[in-house]
């Protein structure tokens, strides 16, 4: 599709822009749900902020991670290729420069809990306030990613046909747009969250509806996937054994709290 | 502001425990509004510091020592990162000190509450860190790392 803009006589990756046109947006309608409740719109917003720093870190960690045997298979088989500083730096960019979401999530939340507990905010108060901007930031980045090409679809005759994607592999061959249909169910989501939200304010924990909703988008929609370059581990791949570690861990975790 | 009934130091209302001594602030009373024209409305009163106010004529209060420091240093570390996010190479060392900004600003902001001196200082710098965050980042990704490379297939090892 389209992978980069112009932009000042250089190329922007789609990703980005859209990515900061989320958290514009995510931003945006935060204040608007939150601005008549009884928060503190200060710690909102530094709240928010540590969670973005959390996701950034958390996403490339994960997805470094995946690709450590490659880095360590090029340190080690072909070191000689490793002769400036700018390879090494090109090296580790491609090692860690892309993004697994489900790191960036948990990698969110923990940064989130900690600033919370230091603070000693009620966590539950705030994470309801910023859980219906999950999905819709996701939402975003899900449609970067249809245009970036990174993660795409089966081949299937309802679709499109990449030309320059991110991956040499996707192109030419019509794909079922997989990301843009779990880009339309997070706006779902989103959308039914902020309803229980201004509704129901804290009444049931947002982020564990969140959390269960979006894990069984991801199982499913995960088998339209055309691209298993993140690794497959029997069965199914790794996102879908961590959606379904996800479903398992919150229905312990609800049967735990009801029965004891 | 709530005042903590134990060591009666000021915490934010958004806060359960207070940030001096530790003890629960729910038996802890409610304060008015820090009003610094106190003299011409004598029962404004408000829960909740929804808005800054007009520091009128009386002196703002002194922030917490080391606060004022915080909020100028993020203020610069940010104007240093919207000034250099372009150039090549400097601007990964642009993006640290920008996240650096935040860090800073971020604290200067929890230690100073509205109405204090600096406030205006800090929210500045937050402002211009993420502003030259995300400057610096799409300068690292457009510009030094130049991205459309690594898509069009550049040296895979």
């Amino acid at each position: 599709m389209y992978p980069t803009f112009k932009l000042l006589g250089n190329s922007i990756g789609s990703y980005v822009i859209l990515s900061i046109l989320g958290v514009l947006i995510s931003g945006l309608v935060i204040y608007l749900l939150n601005r008549k409740r009884e928060i503190n719109k200060d710690q909102l917003l530094h709240l928010s902020l540590v969670a973005i720093a959390g996701l950034l870190i958390g996403g490339h960690l994960l997805y470094g991670i995946t690709q450590l045997p490659y880095i360590i298979d090029v340190f080690i088989n072909k070191s000689d290729r490793l002769s400036t500083i700018k390879d090494v730096v090109f090296l580790f960019a491609q090692g860690f420069g892309g993004m697994v979401f489900y790191g960036g999530l948990f990698g969110g939340i923990v940064a989130g809990y900690l600033y919370c507990r230091k603070l000693h905010l009620n966590t539950a108060h705030y994470t309801n306030a910023l859980a219906p901007a999950i999905p819709l930031f996701h939402a975003f980045g899900r449609i970067g990613c249809f245009l970036t090409g990174c993660c795409y679809g089966i081949e299937s005759k309802y679709g499109f046909t990449y030309i320059h994607a991110l991956y040499e592999e996707a192109n030419h061959i019509q794909r079922f747009p997989v990301q843009l249909l779990e880009s339309l169910l997070e706006f779902v989501l989103f959308i039914i969250l902020s309803l229980l939200l201004i509704k129901f304010g804290n009444r049931f924990s947002l982020i564990r509806i969140y959390l269960l909703s979006y894990s069984g988008i991801r199982f499913l929609d995960e088998f339209l996937r055309g691209d298993q370059i993140r690794g497959i581990w029997g069965p199914f791949s790794t996102s879908q054994w961590i959606s379904l570690l996800i479903i398992l861990v919150i229905v312990i975790e609800y049967g735990y709290k009801k029965y004891f | 502001m709530k005042i903590c009934s134990q060591c009666g130091s000021e915490n934010d209302d958004s806060l359960n425990f207070c940030t001096g001594c530790g003890v629960a602030l729910e038996v802890s009373k409610s304060e008015p509004e820090f009003q610094p024209q106190n003299q011409q409305q004598p029962e404004y009163q408000q829960q909740q510091q929804t808005q800054y106010q007009q520091p009128g004529y009386q002196p703002l209060l002194a922030p917490p020592p080391g606060s004022k420091g915080k909020a100028t240093a993020a203020l610069v570390l940010g104007i240093i990162g919207v000034v250099t996010w372009y150039i090549s190479i400097f601007n990964i060392v642009s993006l640290i000190i920008s996240i650096v900004g935040i860090v800073l600003a971020v604290k200067a902001r929890n230690e100073i509450q509205v109405g204090y001196e600096g406030r205006g200082l800090a929210t500045a710098g937050l402002v211009l860190s993420i502003i030259g965050t995300v400057l610096s980042g799409i300068g690292v990704l457009a510009i030094t790392m130049c991205i459309s490379c690594l898509a069009c297939g550049a040296p895979y090892y």
